[in-house]
């Protein structure tokens, strides 16, 4: 009997069994139904044994109340079992890596749907017709299924002009800090401090860090927020977004930041020393060449460019 | 790609040959030696439970598939376990369940999921809106843009993917 009931049961049977589970969860069956349901179950012990699992997948089903179900499972992107496994053969078959050391996950580097190495800026159309641009060493999934639209940003910054789905999906950014819902923008997000800044510089968007109350953001402004934490609103920066044209713009920034910046769009190491961090420097700086802006830097600063080597370089005061 | 039942002599061959191997594979992907060793004692286990035997010359491929799914059931795992924790984080304290009902509630959700997936798109909905939401079938018609018919057949085909999940080999 015990070997019996772990026996699988004829599909045939199966779908019967659906079919009067469907009817009973549209409601009470009525006289006749009644009756002929009662009949299926006295037909054959089969139909007993089937309609108990029966009883038993709906105890599952019920044993987690709907909203917890729905707030949980709504936002899993489907076909991503299917999706990550394409991606794992492709990286079988690409063989070992470089970059794999860097992150804590850094699989899910790996295998991001578009990833742009350091120096590179990629831009693409998105199956919605969003124009989603990539900065420098930045990785993005792009998870699009029939309930959202999503991009996971693993590292980096991303900039979205979002367009309007025709099926009216939501637009969400999610990142490690929490998940930026669009609505209808055009927004840039990049990881920084531990956390994500998103620079909204049209329309509306929601903030939702993974463990905060969620905060909207309207065109012009800027906000920093990690999983638990919302900083101060600040004013977006407009320049901030130059990149996407390949252009870096300074307004009086101190050469740190300026260097730090410069830096994500060239491999190996550019220090700044701390004497001439806060030097300010105005202009619109090509990214192709950061070669040519170190050098163009030296003549109208007073610092000096000590390169070891083109992958170890070190600004100095002159 | 196989069907053959798995003995102790053929795992022990299995693990010799092939142990070191996706060891190695497994750290060149996860970037991480702690991690890929207690994946690759996993993939083992799972073969063991299973009892499924690769086919000759496929062991390597096989193995590797195996731990593959393991990579992806762990992520899904933690993204279920931090949405819902999420969830919890947004009730008013006294609701906060035991420790031991999270961990069933966060193993229900997994199977939830996973019938989820093994649904076709519409079929997904017309579920969705029936479990999650509580409409009834004629609602659901309305929603989705269908006949009732349709929506008791998606359902009916809802509920054969459910059992699949739960009853299927």
């Amino acid at each position: 009997m015990k070997a019996d009931s772990h026996a699988p049961i004829a599909p045939a049977i199966v779908e019967q069994a659906s079919h009067w589970l469907m009817l009973q969860w549209d409601g009470q069956l009525l006289g006749e139904q009644q009756r002929s349901f009662a009949a299926w179950q006295a037909a054959n012990p089969e139909h007993q044994r089937a309609w108990q699992r029966m009883q038993q997948l709906q105890q599952t089903l019920a044993s987690v109340p709907g909203d917890t179900s729905r707030a949980v499972l709504r936002d899993m992107p489907d076909q991503r079992r299917r999706h990550t496994l394409k991606l794992l053969g492709l990286l079988l078959m690409a063989g070992g890596s470089g970059y794999v050391a860097q992150s804590q996950l850094p699989w899910r580097e790996a295998m991001a749907d578009l990833r742009s190495g350091t120096g590179e800026r990629l831009q693409r159309t998105l199956a919605d017709g969003s124009q989603l641009s990539l900065n420098s060493a930045s990785a993005v999934n792009i998870l699009f299924g029939p309930r959202e639209r999503r991009l996971r940003l693993l590292t980096g910054e991303l900039l979205l002009d979002s367009g309007k789905d025709p099926a009216g999906r939501p637009l969400i950014v999610e990142t490690g800090a929490g998940e930026i819902q669009a609505l209808g923008t055009r927004f840039s997000v990049y990881e920084i401090d531990d956390g994500s800044r998103v620079e909204l510089y049209d329309g509306e968007l929601e903030l939702r860090p993974r463990s905060a109350q969620p905060t909207r953001l309207q065109a012009g402004q800027s906000r920093w927020f990690s999983a638990t934490r919302l900083g101060p609103l600040m004013a977006a920066d407009a320049n901030r977004s130059a990149w996407q044209q390949g252009r870096l713009i300074a307004e009086r920034m101190p050469l740190g930041q300026f260097l730090s910046e410069l830096s994500r769009h060239r491999p190996g190491v550019l220090r700044c020393d701390p004497a001439v961090a806060g030097l300010q420097l105005t202009g619109v700086f090509p990214l192709a060449d950061t070669d040519r802006v170190l050098t163009a830097l030296q003549q109208s600063l007073p610092i000096r460019v000590n390169s070891l080597t083109r992958y170890w370089i070190t600004v100095v005061p002159a | 790609m196989s069907s053959e039942a798995l003995d102790g002599v053929q795992l022990d061959a299995l693990y010799r040959n092939h142990h070191g191997w996706l060891q190695g594979w497994l750290r060149k992907r996860l970037g991480d030696r702690e991690r890929a060793a207690d994946l690759a004692q996993d993939t083992f286990l799972r073969l063991l439970v299973t009892r499924r035997m690769p086919e000759l010359g496929e062991g390597r491929r096989y193995l590797a598939q195996i731990a593959r799914n393991l990579i992806i059931d762990q992520w899904r795992r933690q993204r279920i376990e931090q949405a819902y924790l999420d969830t919890l984080a947004a009730l008013p304290e006294p609701e906060t369940p035991s420790l031991e009902t999270r961990a069933m509630i966060i193993e229900t959700l997994l199977q939830i999921d996973a019938m989820l997936d093994a649904m076709p798109s519409k079929v997904r909905q017309a579920f969705m809106l029936a479990q999650f939401e509580g409409l009834g079938y004629a609602e659901i018609a309305e929603r989705l843009q269908v006949s009732i018919s349709s929506v008791q057949k998606y359902m009916t085909r809802a509920i054969a993917a459910c059992y699949q999940v739960l009853y299927a080999e």
